[in-house]
């Protein structure tokens, strides 16, 4: 497929990227000993995109032809053409930079291919069972589990041309209990980019079910947290939660340009000094996160992206037009997520640097506040301002874990939360689990982290 | 500039797809299914979108889709491609096959026998089909020009796409059905910014089927996200309390559809989840609220003759004077339930509640002090119904009268609750984002928390 597009792009002329994409997804849902679920999809196609006129223009097509690609650049040239008769502010040519060359299969592509479906299946079927039988509250447990295979080809005119396999598997757990009039559930999911292997080497792989019918059994009759603005300790995935929804988006350059509020901010400080936040196509700390990735789907290889070092503003995260802009290099953020989506700068996956303290350290010097664990949907605005869920709080009282409290919505603004960090744990975890993020179209992406002490605003009950 | 050049990069129609649908359904029973169902769908799309105050780029795409959905021996498999080689049916049907020989059998699968659909007209527009990229720009500039009316609008993102689906399905029961619609969507994300002051950002959209007052519409919606945003400079946080707020429209779907349609589905009821299993007839919620699948409204872009299996659909009244009604069911749920689809597999289609008889001020002026919850940023689980999060571009009232807008101030509380504690219903219910209509809804018990 390479070569077939570098001989098309070759009788081109001007700027031309062209981006083949085939995703296959397995997926499988179990519940109550049915199988709800049992789906695979194939969905391929070319992308194109040029740049003419200082606009760009963009088409897709199933068909594979080199008749119906070339048609496909014709049309995203007329579009480019067309749409720059309304843009105000042409894009200079893009400035040479660093393209990636050759094909690259990322670990655990192949062995997860050749693994029977049979097999995930079954150990989907076994986990379900195990779960709805392990407590009596229990009434319903779902397992599910998905594969999406991903094979990309970028060639453009200016020298990018590589192939990438890569494969991320996912895996959700879901409990019902109910008791005394009231229902909860727990959950959790997990998602790498990697093999089998990977994903149950997860860290929370080994306790998956036992953790998921607690939390489900536990907040049966648990308290909702009141609300307010409290010290809390945040576990790595909400860190991770909030590194991405708080500050990731807002640094990401195209929101920077319509104006958001880390506009004007490099060489500022921004954070408390324990604080070192990045965004990094690579495995940083931990193995195989979801949004790993050599290269972007501009073909610019990935690299981590310090945003915040000791607390000052560093970097925004970029595509080539915005680096362009910024007279900066690439950052390898741009991301599609089918054939027939434009590349769009995106996070890959973005974590707090690993600290000094243990958690055991943290809690105990801890007067009183609550740890927050498990992160849920979230969203952040231009001004900073962010809010997530998490699964549930637990209590700490004079440096002690108490009782546990039911989920609560968090809220804060980006840049003051993380100017009252006031430690950062020495492990680092992995942990978005299944999570994607949406931005006109999903990305999947991962975000970690050590636990972290800061102050919040609970959104609990008065 | 010609609609070839523009928009057809692979042409569909209605006849074409059902070729397709019907040679992979002759493939799956060849290959040795019992039953199988084939959805064929084609769509035609051209957008353009809008970023950093400028437009940025304009793109085409044609995309085609087959969905098999196979039972062997009382065993389930489905297989989608959008792959157009010689070999793409029999791999399809090959993997749907193979799924289904190793999942668990399940007597409950059957597919719905061809019964008769009701036509839903009003919902392709020839004139939108052919829709040629130059006059796509023009709406779209005139759409952003008016998003843009303020020089203290910065706006983040836009989007303006026109669209023609066609769709086919088959099954073994000799059900055959086409349809094909037309729709232009326009979605538009914008900020106020001074020197001094960034606003939170606010974002609306809304589609339509045809091309006719379609500029018009547009542009109603980029002026009310002007007028959102300018309310919202000077914002302060207010007193915690738990009391009274006034939910928009599209806070009352954000989130109330989500519970409702999750107690109300037979896949929860069948599996114990819903809280509403023995309920039908009695009152789940204030007798002021009303609330319709109208299912053929086509003010609403969920608007659809059957739904995804096929089954005829029709105006189902769910919740009535506060009394529950209706259970929704697929054939599959139907089935495990002993009752019959309702034509709901895929879940609600157009969503309306019935208006009140106060307007929006009699209800701010009835209660002593109220937060407007313009929208909604935070999570609602549908099985317990609690909800948290922040309310946006909302504002604080105080006898009836207007204080400030709203900054870091998250609301919480229970759906279920908030339903039986409704004070007050506006008589103006508004059509939202193309969804659903709903009205302003006044509820108590809600838990405020300021910054």
């Amino acid at each position: 497929m390479r070569s077939f597009l570098e001989a098309i792009v070759a009788k081109q002329t001007g700027w031309v990227e062209l981006r083949y994409h085939r995703r296959l997804l397995n997926d499988f849902t179990v519940q109550k000993g049915r199988v709800d679920v049992a789906n695979s999809s194939v969905t391929g196609g070319i992308g194109v995109r040029v740049l003419e006129n200082g606009s760009w223009g963009f088409a897709s097509t199933v068909n594979l032809s080199a008749a119906a690609i070339e048609s496909a650049i014709e049309t995203a040239r007329a579009n480019a053409l067309e749409i720059s008769k309304i843009q105000a502010k042409k894009i200079p040519a893009l400035p040479r930079v660093t393209l990636g060359q050759g094909d690259i299969t990322l670990p655990g592509y192949d062995e997860l291919m050749s693994r029977p479906l049979e097999d995930k299946l079954s150990a989907m079927v076994s986990m379900e069972r195990e779960a709805a039988g392990s407590a009596s509250q229990i009434h319903t447990a779902m397992a599910s589990y998905r594969e999406i295979f991903e094979d990309k080809v970028v060639v453009t005119s200016d020298g990018a041309s590589i192939s990438q396999k890569l494969v991320r598997p996912e895996l959700r757990l879901v409990a019902y209990a109910s008791g005394d009039g009231e229902q909860n559930i727990g959950h959790t999911s997990l998602g790498v980019t990697g093999g089998w292997d990977c994903l149950f080497n997860h860290h929370k792989a080994g306790a998956i079910i036992e953790d998921t019918v607690r939390s489900a059994v536990d907040l049966l009759g648990a308290p909702h947290l009141p609300g307010g603005k409290t010290k809390v300790i945040l576990e790595p995935s909400v860190v991770g939660l909030l590194s991405h929804e708080a500050i990731g988006h807002t640094v990401e350059a195209d929101f920077v340009m319509s104006g958001s509020v880390a506009a004007g901010k490099i060489g500022k400080r921004v954070a408390s000094e324990l604080v070192t936040l990045c965004d990094s196509g690579a495995a940083e700390f931990g193995p195989t996160p979801g949004g790993l990735m050599a290269f972007d789907d501009e073909g610019v290889p990935t690299e981590n992206t310090v945003i915040i070092e000791d607390g000052v503003f560093k970097s925004y995260l970029h595509n080539r037009e915005s680096a362009a802009h910024f007279g900066v290099a690439p950052t390898g953020n741009a991301r599609a997520w089918l054939y027939h989506d434009e590349p769009l700068i995106r996070m890959r996956n973005t974590y707090i640097s690993p600290g000094t303290t243990s958690f055991e350290e943290m809690v105990a010097s801890t007067d009183e506040g609550f740890l927050l664990v498990g992160a849920g949907s979230g969203q952040a605005d231009a001004t900073g301002e962010f809010m997530f869920g998490t699964d549930y709080a637990v209590e700490i009282k004079n440096g002690k874990l108490g009782r546990k409290f039911k989920e609560a919505t968090i809220s804060g603004v980006a840049f003051d939360v993380l100017s009252t960090v006031d430690a950062v744990g020495s492990e680092f975890k992995w942990d978005l689990g299944a999570g994607y993020c949406g931005k006109w179209q999903p990305a999947k992406v991962d975000a970690g982290g050590p636990y972290v002490r800061c102050e919040i605003t609970l959104g609990g009950r008065q | 500039m010609s609609l070839s050049q523009t928009r057809r990069i692979s042409a569909i129609d209605e006849a074409g797809l059902l070729d397709r649908a019907s040679a992979l359904l002759q493939v799956a029973l060849e290959q040795g299914a019992d039953e199988a169902q084939v959805i064929s769908r084609g769509v035609e799309e051209t957008k353009v979108r809008y970023e950093k105050n400028d437009f940025t780029c304009t793109s085409t795409n044609g995309k085609l889709t087959l969905s098999l959905k196979v039972y062997k021996n009382g065993k389930k498999g489905t297989a989608t491609t959008n792959e157009l080689g010689v070999d793409a049916l029999a791999d399809t049907a090959r993997r749907a096959l193979s799924l289904a020989s190793f999942s668990i059998e399940d007597e409950h699968l059957s597919l719905p026998e061809n019964g008769i659909t009701t036509e839903v007209p009003g919902r392709y527009d020839s004139s939108l089909a052919e829709l040629g990229t130059d006059d796509l720009h023009a709406l779209a500039a005139e759409f952003i020009a008016a998003a843009s009316a303020d020089p203290r609008i910065s706006l983040d993102g836009g989007q303006v796409e026109v669209t023609k689906y066609c769709e086919a399905l088959v099954n073994s029961n000799g059900m055959s059905r086409t349809d094909a619609v037309t729709r232009l969507d326009w979605t538009v994300m914008g900020l106020g910014k001074t020197e001094t002051e960034t606003t939170s950002f606010d974002y609306l959209s809304d589609s339509t089927w045809s091309l006719a007052g379609a500029t018009e519409k547009a542009k109603e919606t980029a002026a009310k996200l002007v007028s959102n945003i300018l309310q919202s400079f000077g914002p302060r946080s207010c007193e915690s309390y738990k009391g009274h707020i006034v939910l928009s429209p599209a806070v009352v779907a954000d989130m109330f559809l989500g519970p409702i349609s999750y107690h109300v589905s037979g896949s929860s009821l069948m599996d114990g989840k819903s809280r509403w299993e023995a309920s039908l007839g009695e009152l789940v919620a204030s007798p002021s609220f009303t609330l319709v699948d109208s299912a053929h409204n086509v003010k609403l872009m969920g608007a659809t003759p059957y739904d995804a299996e096929g089954v005829a659909t029709k105006p189902t009244v769910i919740i009535e004077d506060g009394v529950l009604r209706a259970h929704l069911d697929s054939t599959y749920t139907a089935s495990r339930r002993g009752t019959s689809s309702t034509g709901h597999c895929g879940g609600m289609h157009t969503i309306e509640i019935t208006g009140g008889d106060s307007t929006r001020e009699e209800l701010l002026q009835s209660v002593d002090q109220a937060i407007l919850v313009e929208r909604f940023s935070g999570n609602v689980d549908p099985l317990t119904g609690d909800f948290s999060g922040i309310a946006k571009g909302s504002h604080f009232y105080k006898n009836g009268r207007h204080q400030h807008p709203l900054t870091e101030t998250m609301i919480a509380g229970n759906v279920f609750d908030l339903l039986k504690d409704i004070h007050g219903i506006s008589k103006d219910p508004k059509p939202h984002c193309g969804r659903f209509i709903a009205p302003w809804i006044l509820v108590g018990g809600v838990s405020v928390t300021g910054a």
